[in-house]
């Protein structure tokens, strides 16, 4: 009797993990060889599905909105959550219970309401960021609605046309960006202030008495040691900014102008859902399974390398 | 004096962040008391002219929102429960008890934390089908009833607790599940909370998996039917951040009563994880 107690006790979760996770993980492995509509008839197809997935443009031009979006949305996260959680450690200074509330509202929010609100703040005629705009005497943007490249809009007046890949975000992806950054920003900076404190201040004190300045410091002693914070950060940002969905749907159901919102998670689930190919979606959710473990795996292998653990 | 225009800067810095985190909340929320017409002609005053709670009563007469509401909170509540309850026990065994295939199985357990809802998200929504689990609170539930992430977060918790307060209690003949219950999860408090403020927020805000397997009007959750009202609801905006805010609203209120857990829950699985 004794000896069945363990199993009885990881029976509840184990039996939810390996039903709603581990079988469908096979399940879905074993259809991504088929073709099938839900219909009674599947038809193997063998890699069929996988090898019209990496001949398609419209699969990488997905990848590349998502490219876009990861590499749009990390460095800002990190860079602006490192610097208000250096602007926040001073333990003399009054307010960091408040600041560190109005930074984090965002995280909670859910992306849906998020994405409400930013349809509005970024709306053509009664958008906020249009007034603004106009009251400088610009001109309204069409924020959501406009497919052109960000770069290449800043290139537009040397009349110069630039490569696909340069031209970067829609204008359209570069709103829900800026959201993805906007929700970040307080995670990576609560991450980091608890870093900080762990930093302890004789290593600040004993730089200060060889002479040296605040940027050294911050280069020496404050980078290094939140080195493992940065690696934490940037592999959580990487791994939910692959799977970016909802803000998408709210802001650009359609899948955005000329389907440049359109991110792989967004193309897959109408892949499966509004055109029933579900050997098709599979695959597709593999290849994407693969692009997060490798993604994850390089950066563990040649990041990791240079992070300092002490 | 550098010091001091050092710190001025420092909280000019700080206040200007600060504004740009608030004003889409603050905004949103002084467009769902103006009407339609104060909006289209003048949408850019902060503070509305004329306060009025319409978008609100729209909100929650011309779509079913206090259902969609209920609907949420009874899949959150329960959700967090049995999320608490497979949780504490699964952590235990691995933490405590010696069996045959622990570690097999923890690292099992641990892998099922990468994979993508994406890739399992097709059989999980035949299954449901299959089960005629969809368009019930049921199917909303169960495939998240459980997570590798609260086992592994209570399990590094439990492994924290002193060995000796454990004999004690089998000395006083406590089995493992009164062990575990007066012991081990009044002491392991912080850690409880932090996993129930977690999935209640992951499952309040949770939109891809209602999306798949809701149809009925009346079994959408809080989000979907915010999604939904906005692609079926032309340009009210008003009414549209009336039903953000009131979406928004239970999750803030448990933000700012748990903040502290909130905070500590982030730190401590962001250091730990």
């Amino acid at each position: 009797m004794k000896r069945v107690i363990p199993y009885i006790f990881i029976a509840p979760a184990g039996a939810i993990i390996g039903f709603f996770l581990l079988y469908p993980l096979i399940y879905s492995f074993a259809i991504s060889f088929f073709e099938w509509d839900l219909s009674p008839t599947m038809t193997f197809v063998g890699l069929g599905n996988y090898a019209q997935i990496l001949s398609s443009s419209e699969f990488w031009d997905s990848m590349l909105y998502t490219a876009y979006y990861i590499l749009g949305v990390l460095p800002f996260s990190l860079l602006i959550g490192f610097l208000f959680a250096n602007l926040l450690n001073d333990s003399t200074m009054k307010g960091i219970g408040f600041f560190r509330m109005i930074y984090f509202l965002p995280v909670v929010t859910s992306p849906i309401a998020a994405g409400m609100g930013f349809s509005f703040l970024f709306s053509t005629e009664l958008g906020y960021i249009n007034h603004i705009i106009g009251s400088f005497g610009g001109e309204y943007v069409n924020w959501l609605t406009n497919p052109d490249g960000i770069f290449q809009i800043l290139f537009n007046w040397t009349g110069i046309q630039l490569p696909r890949i340069l031209q970067g975000p829609s204008v359209a992806l570069f709103v829900i960006i800026l959201m993805g950054i906007w929700q970040n920003i307080g995670y990576a900076m609560v991450v980091y202030l608890a870093g900080l404190q762990n930093i302890p201040a004789t290593y600040y004190e004993a730089a200060a008495l060889s002479g040296a300045n605040k940027f050294q410091m911050l280069r020496k002693i404050t980078v290094p040691l939140l080195s493992p914070t940065t690696f934490f950060l940037l592999i959580m940002f990487s791994i939910s900014s692959f799977q970016v969905f909802g803000p998408i749907m709210v802001m650009t159901p359609d899948g955005g102008p000329l389907n440049t919102t359109s991110v792989v998670v967004f193309r897959l689930y109408r892949e499966a859902f509004s055109y029933y190919r579900f050997g098709y979606a599979a695959a597709m959710a593999f290849v994407l399974f693969l692009f997060v473990v490798s993604l994850t795996a390089f950066q563990v292998k040649t990041i990791e390398r240079t992070v300092h653990y002490d | 004096m550098t010091k001091r225009i050092g710190r001025v800067f420092r909280y000019a810095i700080l206040i200007a962040g600060a504004v740009v985190m608030i004003f889409p909340f603050f905004w949103s929320f002084m467009t769902s008391f103006k009407d339609l017409r104060e909006i289209l002609r003048d949408p850019f005053s902060l503070i509305p002219r004329e306060f009025t709670l319409k978008n609100y009563v729209n909100v929650f007469t011309k779509v079913p929102f206090a259902r969609y509401l209920l609907n949420s909170t009874i899949v959150a509540l329960a959700t967090t429960f049995l999320q608490l309850v497979t949780a504490s026990l699964a952590a235990f065994a691995f933490a405590r008890m010696r069996f045959r295939g622990r570690e097999v199985i923890f690292y099992i357990f641990l892998v099922t934390m990468m994979i993508p809802q994406q890739v399992v998200m097709i059989p999980q929504y035949l299954v449901v089908m299959r089960l005629n689990m969809d368009n019930s609170y049921f199917g909303l539930i169960m495939p998240h009833a459980a997570t590798a992430i609260s086992i592994f977060f209570l399990r590094q918790f439990f492994l924290t607790i002193p060995r000796d307060l454990e004999d004690a209690a089998t000395i006083d003949g406590c089995g493992p599940l009164r062990t575990l219950f007066n012991v081990f999860l009044p002491l392991t408090k912080p850690a409880i909370a932090t996993i129930a403020v977690f999935s209640f927020m992951w499952s309040w805000n949770n939109y891809f998996w209602p999306l798949l397997i809701i149809s009925e009007p009346e079994m959408r959750t809080v989000q979907l039917g915010l999604a939904m009202f906005k692609s079926e609801g032309g340009i009210q905006w008003g009414e549209f951040m009336a039903a953000t805010v009131v979406a928004t609203l239970p999750i803030m209120i448990a933000y700012f009563i748990a903040q502290k857990q909130f905070v500590k829950g982030i730190t401590l699985t962001g250091l730990k994880g």
